[in-house]
């Protein structure tokens, strides 16, 4: 390669070089806990291929995969299509439009990607567009073709004016001028946009997470929603599987671009090859609309179900499940406002069903086609606040928010809020990044609702936050359980099913419920009000409450089912785990979050006043 | 003048040319803004609905000290990012242009690109992994004998610094790539014979160059610094607001959409403005000096 040559810019190359290792840095940490044999990602504990081999019997994330590579491979195709000639003759100078043009170039990069995504959203809605395979590229390339235009443009200032008035002396004409002169000088920047579009596309979250409909799951989907129950290093594996592949892929075009004609038909052959053996992999995304079979779409949490869940049900009810992960409660939310999704059952938290069923995007639950209603369910989480007499929601997983520390720094018993204001452990608290589980710790540990409508009591919490705030490290509410294992805090405010994952392989981490009471979520099955099939969605519903589709659940995933059945058929050390399922006595003083209206502006302001100190 | 030359091998009019992607990003980007627009201009229901009577009262709101002092603190935080993207790309962009081999140059252009087409969550993490207190860095550290205590790295203005610069580098470098990828080598070299230092050289003849790309690139990094909610909370510890955690709040937790529209709006026009005036007044001095 050129490389070994002489390098004539000795500082540029330095420097290079420097920029490089800062990029690869990362990259080489991600790549090596792919083999780590932790499940978490604090600490080298020896090398297993474990992940691989999950991973290449891991569908979903597969399948995630290649929605995410079609996605970019189709946005990147169109946006250069659309792209290049807008670039060039934006360059060539527009009177009237060009400030307007101009302005919707820039907009898409201006705009926040949440405030797009909602806009999007609201506008599919509008238009009855159903959100498909065809919105996502749709809305990326809306935001993508802006990069192309960019470079583009500015691309072609650098072009050298004599060519083209060469090529015009030589009675080329326009057409001739584009193909032959033009485009050829923007190759790098073709090169560079494309390189651009692929990766914005590719790692896109929280717009798609807005647009996605149907069987649209992408792998940023895949892994966000992944993050409630702990990421794992399948992750890691799934992106240096694509770092691999993306790599050779790129050096095999090099080659049979360089080699000769024979070496390049083999090389065609292989790849030929290549692509039907693994077509597989691609098959089910493209053909998964031709089943005649009725079909049940469930959008859910992620873990939310053991291996089999749903090939029983789709044995015994002669149906097709399809299910999508979400992690936002507000793309769940605008997507059902939207209307027209698709989906036959969502599972939405407490707080999400009081306000689904405000809006009128729920239907009413007929109990009579649930039999096991009565028979499973356990009463301490029927008739909760925000659907008291369960007309829309039907408890499935239920848990609580709680202190997880470190036992072998924290000697003193752990038995109340106070200890997360104890100047001793200053800089090793962590927080949840969360308005309402912050104050409903400060409203609890003042004896207070954690739903509190009054402003005394509010300023109260407020107060008690913004004392406690140099204590606190950090706010997290994404991998807070791995702060915890790595020692970096000793005490941490979280939810009880991350911190159980961590607790199984390190001893020294505890869990409590403090005295005054806590959070108590519960997720919940609904009907969407525009649920294509209902009678289905309450087959599957009554199926999930069956004591032993609820025991394999809780089984398999370690989160507690809100099935009084299912108890005899749960294992003994997730029923004896308090972390899981604790004493009747320590869920008396919990509440679940409720939607508190126009009072919620307070608790928001407040809490953007202890943010912005 | 170069216009009317540009104007002259022209086959059909530039608005054809524009006029694919003129449609799709009214339909597809003007229209859903529209839909925010008069979001903003409407009050919050009980529920987080949108109650459409006209109001002022987001706007108004957005004005406030309290916010005031996030969009600050938001614009510093992105400038900064922008320059150090500007400091570090520069040179990558510029031995990437002088490599002779078309492969070379597309090879590292895309070995830029590459870290970025994993998950920018487990990017993030592993910052974390490289940063925390018994973390890659001052572990060695400790080990070397460097330092014996270990540094904090993790959780601050400097975190929150990596990780932007970290996630916006590829969108300077390209960008510069582009322009300097054309560069007359003759004019560095006649600089060079003229008497001007190397440096003198870049900033007088390499930077007014390539004026086009260094604006496309802190386009392309400036904007989505300053709405970046997920590095900064991840690796700052969301210990301080900025304005894109302000937004994402008012549409995912308070469910304040007229409030969250109105202050992106804001942010919008202030950044429109900021751009603007920028612009013309580096491509006036530009001018002045070639002059």
């Amino acid at each position: 390669m050129a490389f070994s040559k002489k390098i004539h810019h000795p500082q540029l190359f330095l420097a290079t070089l420097t920029v490089f290792a800062f990029l690869y840095l990362p990259l080489l940490v991600l790549v090596l806990f792919s083999f780590n044999q932790s499940r978490l990602m604090v600490d080298w504990e020896g090398f297993t291929t474990l992940w691989y081999r999950i991973l290449s019997a891991d569908s979903r994330m597969l399948d995630s995969l290649a929605n995410s590579l079609w996605v970019a491979f189709w946005t990147t195709v169109a946006s250069l299509t659309i792209g290049i000639p807008a670039g060039v003759g934006f360059s060539r100078g527009i009177k009237r439009a060009g400030p307007l043009f101009e302005l919707l170039v820039l907009l898409p990069l201006l705009i926040p990607e949440i405030v797009l995504a909602v806009a999007f959203a609201a506008f599919y809605g509008l238009v009855r567009i159903r959100l498909s395979f065809l919105t996502v590229v749709l809305t990326h390339v809306a935001f993508s073709l802006s990069y192309v235009i960019l470079l583009i443009r500015s691309r072609m200032e650098r072009l050298d004016q004599s060519l083209v008035e060469a090529a015009m002396d030589l009675q080329a004409s326009g057409r001739v001028v584009f193909f032959r002169v033009i485009l050829p000088h923007l190759i790098p920047a073709i090169v560079s946009s494309a390189l651009m579009v692929f990766t914005i596309s590719l790692d896109d979250y929280v717009i798609t997470s807005f647009v996605a409909g149907v069987g649209n799951t992408t792998l940023p989907l895949q892994i966000y929603s992944m993050v409630k129950e702990g990421i794992t290093p399948e992750i890691n594996a799934v992106c240096t599987v694509l770092l691999v592949v993306t790599l050779m892929a790129v050096l095999l075009t090099h080659f049979l671009q360089t080699s000769t004609l024979r070496l390049r038909k083999a090389l065609l052959g292989f790849c030929l090859a290549i692509a039907v053996i693994s077509s597989p992999l691609w098959w089910p995304t493209l053909s998964s609309s031709r089943e005649r079979r009725q079909t049940l779409n469930l959008f859910i949490w992620s873990a939310y179900l053991a291996p089999d869940t749903l090939k029983v049900f789709e044995q015994r009810f002669n149906a097709r499940v399809v299910f999508d992960l979400y992690d936002s409660i507000e793309a769940l939310l605008a997507k059902l406002q939207a209307g027209n999704t698709g989906y036959d059952v969502v599972v939405p938290s407490d707080y999400a069903v009081h306000i689904a069923i405000n809006r009128g995007l729920l239907s009413p639950i007929d109990k009579d086609k649930l039999p096991n209603f009565e028979k499973s369910l356990d009463p301490q989480f029927l008739n909760k606040s925000f659907d008291p007499r369960n007309r829309y929601s039907v408890p499935y997983i239920w848990g609580t928010t709680g202190i997880g520390y470190r036992k072998d720094f924290i000697k003193e018993p752990v038995e109340s809020w106070k200890i997360l204001w104890d100047e001793k452990y200053k800089n090793k608290i962590v927080m949840l990044d969360d308005m309402r589980e912050n104050f409903g710790v400060a409203l609890k540990m003042a004896g207070f609702s954690l739903n509190s409508r009054e402003i005394s009591e509010i300023q109260e919490a407020k107060r008690l936050l913004e004392l406690q705030k140099p204590l606190v490290r950090a706010y997290n509410s994404s991998n807070f359980q791995e702060i915890l294992a790595s020692g970096d805090a000793w005490l941490i405010l979280g939810w009880n099913g991350q911190i159980l994952k961590v607790a199984r392989d390190n001893p020294n981490i505890g869990y409590s419920i403090p005295q005054e009471g806590t959070t108590l979520f519960i997720d919940n099955f609904c009907i969407p009000a525009d649920a294509p099939h209902k009678e289905l969605a309450h087959q599957f519903i009554n199926y999930m409450l069956e004591p032993d589709t609820a025991a394999a659940i809780a089984n398999y995933t370690g989160y507690a089912v809100a099935n009084r059945a299912a108890v005899p058929y749960i294992a003994k050390w997730l029923i004896n785990n308090r972390v899981l399922f604790p004493d009747t006595k320590d869920l008396e003083k919990c509440e679940t979050i409720e939607d508190l209206g126009e009072v919620l502006l307070l608790y928001d302001r407040y809490w953007t006043e202890i943010k912005s100190k | 003048m170069i216009q009317k030359q540009q104007r002259s091998y022209s086959h059909g009019n530039p608005i054809l040319w524009i006029m694919p992607a003129f449609v799709w990003l009214v339909f597809s980007i003007g229209l859903p803004l529209l839909i925010i627009l008069v979001f903003s201009l409407s009050r919050r229901q009980t529920y987080g609905g949108i109650d459409l009577r006209f109001s002022l009262s987001n706007y108004l709101r957005s004005l406030e000290l309290l916010y005031g002092l996030i969009y600050f603190r938001s614009l510093g935080l992105a400038a900064a990012t922008t320059l150090l993207c500007l400091i570090l790309a520069f040179p990558v962009a510029y031995f990437i242009a002088l490599q002779r081999s078309a492969f070379i140059k597309n090879f590292l252009l895309f070995l830029v690109t590459l870290p970025f087409w994993t998950s920018f969550l487990i990017r993030t993490y592993a910052w974390i992994i490289i940063l925390r207190t018994e973390g890659l860095i001052n572990n060695r550290l400790v080990e070397w004998g460097i330092i014996s205590t270990p540094l904090n790295l993790l959780y601050n203005n400097f975190a929150i610094l990596v990780g932007l610069v970290y996630g916006e580098l590829p969108f300077m470098i390209l960008p510069l790539y582009t322009v300097l990828e054309k560069m007359e080598k003759s004019l560095l070299e006649a600089s060079a014979d003229l008497g001007c230092s190397p440096w003198k050289t870049f900033f007088r003849v390499l930077v007014p160059l390539s004026r086009s790309g260094i604006w496309a690139g802190v386009i392309l990094v400036f904007i989505p610094s300053l709405g970046a909610f997920i590095a900064p909370d991840l690796l700052g510890g969301a210990k301080s607001m900025m304005v894109g955690n302000l937004i994402q709040s008012q549409f995912a937790v308070v469910r304040d959409q007229p409030f969250g529209s109105a202050v992106a709006f804001l942010l919008t026009v202030v950044v429109l403005a900021l751009l603007v005036i920028s612009y013309r007044t580096t491509k006036r001095s530009a001018e002045l000096r070639i002059l």
